[in-house]
């Protein structure tokens, strides 16, 4: 035992079961660690919406988050390496001025806001990053997409703008539509003339729906509100928009789920969506027939349905048509915005249709795929103590 | 029989081989170099001419000196925070063994959390070390290749032994050159120290094949050259067998460790600020007097080693002899032959004695002792007059 012990405590002393402390331990210790740290960051940076992008002195792009990646609908590791000028706006060269330059110059941060590709408006903020040494060696950007912002400020004025010019095109338009109206009546439809009045007062009537529109437009937030009863206001829509759409042979299924709450809203604000929505489910039909004549017959659903925990009601218009674009979804309710054909679509109905659902605390959801079609989805709160509809006359 | 094992750094060996600091530091990864020197080092030039060849290497370098003799805790711990504070990435020691030892305590500081109190003992270092690049101006330490460093507890009044192979060099780097400079006095100190750590390694239950070839050459360099190294500064063969020594009797004790002189020298060393070299050699004969019954033929081959006729003599007579001759080479460079000479007390030895018994030197010791024993050892040593080991 004395010996055992003894032994021991010799070879503690010797080291035998201990060596110098090695630096690879050390170092794959802390590797660990600042791996642990990149992933934290990484998740970090993947959750910012907004857009991220690390460039080195040679503007090329050595991060970028998943909001970038997702705003230039392009893979990471098919923006690495690329230039920032061509990632942010398609260009060969550097810009001019470059901001990046003045961040690495200054060494300070900068702002700008520009208009990238893809006809976006980004806020960027630029930040210089440094060496242990001090030395400025890359740039980041945090860029805000700001599109929607500025086209709002923009339409407010416009919006005030369109009003008064509305009101002041109005009148001519009131004396070309009415003249143009007597002459045709008075013009044999032999006479070589008939054509071209009619097409002049087609054109005002043309005219007179866009200042309304835009009327309708400017003065969103002057929707007179009142109790609404959703299936009404859909009843009333029909009758504006059924004609139109049976008169171009199309099937139109009338699907309302009764006992639907009463909600407070415009009723002609609403009327005003639906029918909007409907003629533009009848526009993608007719668009699908034009390109293929065999194509099954064109259909046009329109439903009411509550959704499963009562505090919202939901008014689905579906269509069997042409669809629609991915690339265009994010657009579509953007103003003067339009895939229909020169002519036709004044680009306003869908982002009135919004403006108008937003008022009412609701909004425009879409499902659509090319080829197959599209849903629309008004959907609208419902007052959140509404008593049942049995209750109410008590 | 137990396991052992044996450690060396990468040692280089020459006159001029001053000239490789920049070098070194610069292959070990280095950019900013903490570079630890004594004052008598610094006032030889010694550091100068390293600063040359740290630039040469286009290396940055911290100068720090601000460490006594047998350095003390405060001291490291303010070297640690001015490493850190420099942005320093390794440790280049020139001098003697304190600043090895203070070199080696900054090192261990500047990568471990604590206090240097917290890594007394066996194997309490948990962190690499940063690149540590040690260069003797002394033949006698050792502490160039060993895995010890010692540092004073100003608190506690006693002398720290750290142990843990992380102490192991990195590289040393030995010039016998610089040993020109050292004084005749520090020569016989530090010769006959190294002189001790031999015959302690030679003697101590860990020596193994390996350690003995180490321990006895140290032996046979230091019996034949310390006293003409003693004797002239500008003895340049005797300087250089003097610096092999130095190493040899350094790689021997590291890994084989030492005895009971040693864990007598420490508890005195703590107790009266001296050199540590003449106390263990003062102490070394008395120690070997005691020993002696535990390993007769090893004592006769440290005699041959040292150079005696034992043709006709007995084993026995050549054990003697050997001890014999350690008191004649100490007293020839000058070293006092009673504990008395160097101011220690009466009164103090029990309470020295008590600590020697937990020294780690102690474990390895060749002859199991108490603390009687030990009493004895230190009163023998305290009365004796001159000549009377």
């Amino acid at each position: 035992m004395v010996i055992q012990s003894k032994i021991k405590l010799i070879e503690k002393l010797t080291g035998v079961h201990s060596s110098k402390q090695s630096y690879y331990v050390a170092l794959k210790k802390k590797i660990d660690e600042l791996l642990q740290i990149k992933r934290e960051w990484e998740v970090t940076f993947s959750a910012v919406t907004d857009l991220l992008v690390f460039i080195n002195r040679d503007y090329e792009i050595q991060r970028v988050n998943q909001a970038a990646a997702d705003f230039f609908t392009m893979q990471e590791n098919e923006i690495l390496g690329s230039k920032c000028y061509h990632l942010f706006y398609g260009r060969d060269a550097k810009c001019n001025p470059c901001i990046g330059d003045q961040v690495l110059q200054s060494q300070n941060t900068s702002y700008m806001q520009s208009r990238t590709r893809y006809n976006r408006v980004l806020d960027i903020f630029a930040y210089p990053a440094f060496t242990e040494q001090k030395e400025p060696y890359g740039v980041t950007y945090y860029a805000k997409d700001v599109t929607r912002l500025i086209d709002s400020i923009k339409l407010a004025s416009m919006g005030e703008m369109s009003a008064g010019v509305a009101h002041e095109l109005n009148s001519p338009l009131t004396a070309i539509v009415g003249n143009s109206q007597l002459l045709l009546r008075e013009t044999s439809p032999d006479n070589p003339q008939h054509q071209l009045i009619k097409d002049i007062h087609s054109s005002g009537i043309r005219c007179q729906r866009i200042i309304k529109n835009l009327l309708t437009f400017s003065r969103q937030d002057e929707l007179s509100f009142e109790e609404v009863d959703l299936n009404e206001v859909i009843e009333s829509a029909l009758a504006l928009a059924a004609y139109q759409i049976e008169k171009s042979k199309i099937e139109l299924v009338v699907k309302l789920t009764p006992d639907i709450p009463k909600l407070s809203g415009s009723s002609n604000g609403l009327e005003q969506i639906i029918v909007n929505l409907l003629l533009n489910a009848k526009d993608a039909v007719e668009e699908k027939l034009r390109g293929d004549r065999s194509a099954e017959k064109g259909t046009i659903t329109i439903e009411t349905r509550l959704h499963p925990d009562g505090a919202l009601a939901i008014v689905n218009i579906t269509d069997n048509g042409c669809g629609i674009e991915q690339k265009h979804v994010p657009q579509i309710f953007n103003p003067f915005y339009t895939t229909k054909q020169s002519g036709k679509g004044t680009g306003l109905g869908l982002s009135v249709s919004l403006g108008i659902a937003q008022v009412h605390g609701g909004f425009i959801d879409l499902e659509t795929a090319v080829g197959t079609g599209s849903t629309f989805s008004l959907i609208l709160p419902l007052p959140k103590d509404e008593l049942p509809p049995g209750e109410k006359s008590k | 029989m137990y396991i052992s094992k044996f450690v060396t750094p990468e040692i280089i060996f020459g006159s001029g081989s001053l000239n490789q600091v920049g070098e070194c530091c610069s292959r070990l990864g280095s950019s900013r170099v903490f570079l630890v020197a004594d004052h008598s080092v610094v006032s030889c030039g010694w550091v100068e001419k390293a600063a040359v060849y740290l630039e040469q290497a286009n290396l940055k370098h911290q100068l720090w000196s601000d460490f006594s003799a047998n350095p003390r805790d405060y001291e490291v711990e303010e070297g640690a925070h001015l490493y850190a504070e420099t942005g320093c990435d390794a440790v280049l020691a020139v001098g003697g063994g304190s600043a090895v030892d203070a070199a080696k305590a900054v090192a261990t500081l500047s990568t471990n959390k604590g206090r240097i109190h917290d890594f007394e003992g066996i194997d309490m270092i948990t962190e690499p070390l940063p690149p540590l690049i040690v260069m003797p101006s002394t033949a006698g330490s050792g502490s160039e290749v060993s895995q010890f460093a010692i540092i004073s507890d100003s608190h506690r009044k006693i002398k720290m032994t750290i142990i843990s192979k992380s102490l192991v060099p990195d590289i040393a780097i030995s010039d016998p050159f610089i040993l020109s400079t050292v004084p005749g006095k520090v020569t016989a100190h530090t010769g006959m120290g190294a002189l001790s750590h031999a015959i302690e390694a030679y003697l101590s239950l860990a020596a193994t094949d390996i350690t003995d070839i180490h321990a006895l050459h140290a032996i046979k360099l230091i019996s034949a050259n310390l006293r003409s190294s003693y004797a002239s500064q500008v003895d340049e063969t005797a300087k250089i067998a003097m610096a092999q020594a130095s190493l040899h009797a350094g790689i021997a004790f590291s890994n084989a460790v030492l005895g009971l002189a040693h864990a007598m020298t420490h508890q005195v060393g703590g107790l009266l600020d001296l050199p540590i070299g003449m106390i263990s050699a003062v102490l070394l004969p008395y120690v070997m007097r005691f020993n002696l019954i535990a390993c007769v033929d090893k004592y006769a081959r440290i005699a041959r080693a040292m150079g005696a006729q034992t043709e006709h003599l007995s084993t026995r007579e050549s054990a003697e002899k050997a001890i014999e001759m350690v008191g004649e080479l100490a007293n020839d460079v000058g070293i006092p032959s009673s504990l008395a000479v160097l101011g220690l007390s009466e009164e103090s030895i029990p309470g020295l004695s008590r600590n020697a018994i937990k020294d780690a030197c102690f474990i390895t010791n060749p002859r199991d002792a108490d603390v009687d024993d030990i009493i004895s050892i230190f009163h023998s040593a305290l009365e004796a007059e001159g000549g009377d080991r």
